[in-house]
C-alpha cells in the first residue's frame, strides 16, 4: 500500500497520457481530457498547502515570541484578511484589485528590480577574463550589449549587424544543442519514472 | 596598492549609488533616440497585421509584475494593434499575475479604443495547473474553463464565445504569447502549435531571448519580440511610442556603466595578476 | 492625493532600502508580499475553478469523477499527520506520472522540428537561383557549431577520439559565444526591471516625468 500503490499510480498515469496521445481508441474516448481535468482539479485542491504551512510556521513564531514575531502577526492578519475580502467580493472586487494593483504589483516588481544592482556589482567584482574562453564570452557579451542600445546603433550598422549575427548563428546553434541535451535528459527521467526506477517522489531513493 | 587594486575592495553600496544615478538621470530627463527595427520584431508585427479582420487573436499572458517594464509596453502595443484591426482578443493566462496584469492593460486600451468586454475581448482567467487547462482548450474551451471567465462570469452568454469553441487553426488566427519562463511558449509548442497547427509569435524578456532564437530559425515562432528593445521597436511599428521607448535612453547609459564596471574590475585583476 | 501610488511608492522604497542594509521596514514589506501572493492565488482559483466545478460540473452535470480528483488532491494534507503521511504519496505519484506521460508524448514533436531544421541545404539561393554566399557560409557555420556543441555534451564517447576531441573544443567556443549573448541580454533585462521602478516612482507617484 505504501510503495506499490504509488508506483502503480505513477506508471498508470503516465501510460494513460501515452495511450491518449498515440492510440486511436485513446483519442476517441478522450482519455487526455479526463486526465487533464483530474490533474487540474487535484492540483487546485492541494493549493491550501501554502496557506497551512505559512499559518503553522508563523503561528509558531508568534507563540514562541521569536525575533520579528510582529511581522508574523502582520502576515497572518493580511493573508487571512485579504483571503476573506476576496471570498466576499470576488477577484473582480474593487478593493481586492486595488490592493493587488497598488501593493502587490509594486512589492513584486521592486523585489526583482534589486537584481539590476546585483548584476552591476557582479559585473565589477566577478566578471574576470581568466581564460581565452572567458575572453570570447566577454567579447560576445559586449557586442550584444552594444547592439541592444541606441548608442551602439549610432556607432554604425556593423554593431547591430554583428549582434544579430551572434544571436542568429552561434547563439542559436549553442542554444539548440543545449536544448536538445535537455530534452534528451527530460526524456530519460520520464522513462526512469515510467519504469519505476526513479522513486524520489515516493520518499525513496532512485 | 594602486588605485585599481583599492577599487577592487570598494563597498558595493558605492556601486549601487553610481548605478542608481546613471539610470535615474536619463529617466528624469528623457531624450528620444532613434532605433532600427530588428527582423524578428517586424515578423511578429506582420504576423498580427496579416490576420483577417474579425478573426481571433489568442493572447498568452504568462508573466508577473517583475517583468512588466519589458512585457507591459509590448502587451499594450499588441492589444492596440489588434483592436485597431478589429480582431477578437482572447486572453489566456498560465501565470496567476498574468490574468490581473493583462486585464489591466486590456481594460486601459479597450477603453481608449472603445472595445467592449465580452464582445470584442475576453479574459478566460487563471487556474492552477494551467498547462492542463491549455491542452483542454484545444478540445473545448467551455469545458476547460468550467464555463467561466476570470471573474466567474458565464462565458456561454458572451457574444465573443458564440463562434469560438476550441483553440485550433480553424477558429483562431494565431497566438501571441507573452512569456518570461515556464509555463510559456514551450507548453504552447507542445500542446497547441504542433498538434493543432495554430501559428504563434512570441514576446519574451531579454533573458529568455537567446534560448528562444532556435524556434524562430525553425519557423516554429512567426516572430520574436526581445525584451525592452523589442518592445520599443514594436511601439514604433504600431505608431505609439510609450514607456519602452522612454526607457531606451537609460538603457544606453546603464549598459555603458556595466561595461565600464567590467573593464575597471578586469584592469585591477590583471594588474594584481601581473605582479 | 492619490492613495494608490502613495502606498505603492512607500512599499517600493521599503524594498529598495534592503540595498543599503537589511532593516525592519524591509522585513515588514517582505511579509506583506508573501501574505498577498498566497491569498491572491486562492481567491482566483475559488472564482475560476473551485466554485464553477462544484456548482456546475459536479452538482449540475453529475461529473462525480471530478469529486474523486478533488479528494485525491486533498489527500496531500495527510502529510500533516505522521501516522498516515504516506497517503500523501498517492496524489504526488499521480502528478509525477502525469508529467512524465506528457514529456514522453508531447515533448518530442517540437524537438523533432528542431532536429529537422538543423539538417538543411547549405547552399542558399535567391529567387533567381543565384548563390547567396553570406547565407551559405552562415548555414555551414551554423551546422558545424551545432554539431560541435552537441559533441561537447558527449559523455559516452572518449575525447581521445580526435573528431570528438576537436569537435568538442570548437563546440565549447560556440557555447561561450552563446553564453556571452545570454549575458548581454540579461543585462538589458535586469536594467529594465529597475527602469520600471524608476518610471513608477518619478512618473506615476511623484509626477516628475510624463
Amino acid at each position: 500500500m505504501r510503495k506499490e500503490v504509488p508506483m502503480f499510480i505513477t506508471i498508470l498515469a503516465a501510460l494513460m497520457i501515452v495511450f491518449g496521445k498515440y492510440f486511436f481508441l485513446g483519442d476517441q474516448v478522450k482519455v487526455l481530457n479526463n486526465m487533464d481535468k483530474y490533474f487540474n482539479i487535484s492540483g487546485t485542491f492541494a493549493l491550501l498547502i501554502g496557506l497551512i504551512s505559512l499559518t503553522m510556521v508563523h503561528g509558531m513564531n508568534i507563540r514562541r515570541r521569536k525575533e520579528g514575531w510582529y511581522n508574523s502577526v502582520v502576515l497572518l492578519v493580511v493573508m487571512y484578511g485579504y483571503l476573506l475580502l476576496g471570498l466576499i467580493e470576488g477577484n473582480k472586487g474593487t478593493t481586492f484589485r486595488w490592493i493587488y494593483n497598488n501593493a502587490f504589483l509594486n512589492l513584486d516588481a521592486t523585489m526583482f528590480s534589486l537584481l539590476a544592482f546585483y548584476i552591476a556589482s557582479a559585473a565589477y567584482r566577478a566578471f574576470r577574463i581568466r581564460s581565452w574562453e572567458a575572453t570570447v564570452l566577454l567579447i560576445a557579451a559586449f557586442w550584444v550589449m552594444l547592439g541592444n542600445i541606441p548608442f551602439g546603433e549610432a556607432l554604425g550598422p556593423w554593431v547591430v549587424d554583428g549582434k544579430d549575427w551572434i544571436m542568429r548563428i552561434p547563439n542559436t546553434a549553442a542554444m539548440r544543442a543545449i536544448q536538445i541535451g535537455a530534452y534528451v535528459g527530460a526524456f530519460a527521467v520520464a522513462m526512469r519514472i515510467i519504469l519505476g526506477i526513479e522513486r524520489a517522489h515516493m520518499g525513496g531513493r532512485s | 596598492m594602486n588605485i585599481f587594486e583599492r577599487m577592487q575592495k570598494i563597498d558595493p553600496r558605492v556601486i549601487y549609488i553610481i548605478f542608481f544615478l546613471v539610470l535615474a538621470i536619463p529617466v528624469l530627463f528623457p531624450a528620444p533616440l532613434p532605433l532600427a527595427t530588428t527582423k524578428e520584431t517586424k515578423m511578429a508585427y506582420d504576423f498580427v497585421e496579416k490576420m483577417p479582420e474579425g478573426s481571433v487573436l489568442w493572447i498568452g499572458a504568462d508573466y508577473g509584475p517583475s517583468t512588466v517594464p519589458e512585457m507591459g509596453p509590448v502587451s499594450k502595443a499588441v492589444l492596440r494593434q489588434a483592436f485597431k484591426k478589429n480582431l477578437k482578443v482572447v486572453i489566456f493566462p498560465m501565470w496567476q499575475d498574468g490574468q490581473a496584469l493583462m486585464q489591466n492593460f486590456a481594460e486601459e486600451i479597450g477603453k481608449e479604443m472603445k472595445k467592449e468586454y465580452g464582445k470584442d475581448w475576453v479574459n478566460l482567467g487563471w487556474r492552477n495547473e494551467a498547462v492542463s487547462v491549455l491542452r483542454l482548450t484545444t478540445d473545448n474551451i467551455l469545458s476547460a474553463t468550467a464555463g467561466v471567465d476570470w471573474a466567474g462570469k458565464k462565458l456561454a452568454d458572451m457574444p465573443i464565445m458564440q463562434n469560438l469553441t476550441a483553440l485550433n487553426k480553424d477558429q483562431v488566427a494565431g497566438i501571441f504569447e507573452f512569456m518570461t519562463g515556464n509555463p510559456g511558449a514551450a507548453q504552447y509548442l507542445e500542446r497547441v502549435v504542433e498538434p493543432k497547427g495554430v501559428p504563434m509569435a512570441v514576446a519574451c524578456t531579454a533573458v529568455s531571448a537567446p534560448g528562444e532564437m532556435p524556434f524562430v530559425r525553425s519557423g516554429q515562432y512567426k516572430g520574436l519580440v526581445n525584451g525592452l528593445r523589442g518592445a520599443a521597436e514594436y511601439e514604433n511599428l504600431v505608431g505609439k511610442p510609450g514607456k519602452a521607448n522612454a526607457g531606451m535612453g537609460a538603457q544606453s547609459y546603464g549598459h555603458l556603466a556595466i561595461m565600464l564596471f567590467i573593464i575597471l574590475g578586469n584592469i585591477g585583476y590583471l594588474l594584481k595578476r601581473s605582479r | 492625493m492619490e492613495w494608490g501610488p502613495l502606498l505603492g511608492g512607500l512599499l517600493t522604497l521599503a524594498i529598495l532600502s534592503y540595498l543599503w542594509k537589511e532593516n525592519p521596514v524591509y522585513r515588514l514589506a517582505e511579509h506583506l508580499f508573501i501574505a498577498i501572493a498566497t491569498s491572491f492565488s486562492l481567491v482566483v482559483n475559488w472564482d475560476t475553478l473551485v466554485k464553477p466545478t462544484v456548482q456546475t460540473d459536479i452538482l449540475k452535470n453529475g461529473r462525480w469523477d471530478y469529486a474523486l480528483a478533488a479528494i485525491l488532491g486533498l489527500l496531500i494534507y495527510t502529510r500533516y499527520f505522521p501516522k498516515v503521511a504516506w497517503i500523501s504519496r498517492y496524489p504526488l505519484s499521480f502528478w509525477v506520472g502525469y508529467g512524465a506521460g506528457y514529456v514522453l508524448s508531447f515533448s518530442p514533436a517540437p524537438l523533432i522540428k528542431q532536429i529537422n531544421d538543423s539538417f538543411i541545404k547549405f547552399a542558399a539561393t535567391d529567387k533567381a537561383g543565384a548563390l547567396l554566399v553570406g547565407s551559405t557560409i552562415n548555414n555551414i557555420l551554423f551546422f558545424l557549431m551545432l554539431i560541435s556543441a552537441l559533441m561537447y555534451f558527449f559523455f559516452t564517447v572518449r575525447r581521445e577520439n580526435p573528431l570528438v576531441g576537436y569537435g568538442a573544443s570548437f563546440g565549447r567556443w560556440a557555447i561561450m559565444i552563446g553564453l556571452g549573448a545570454a549575458f548581454g541580454n540579461t543585462v538589458m533585462a535586469r536594467i529594465s526591471l529597475f527602469l520600471g521602478r524608476l518610471q513608477f516612482l518619478f512618473g506615476d507617484w511623484l509626477h516628475l516625468v510624463k
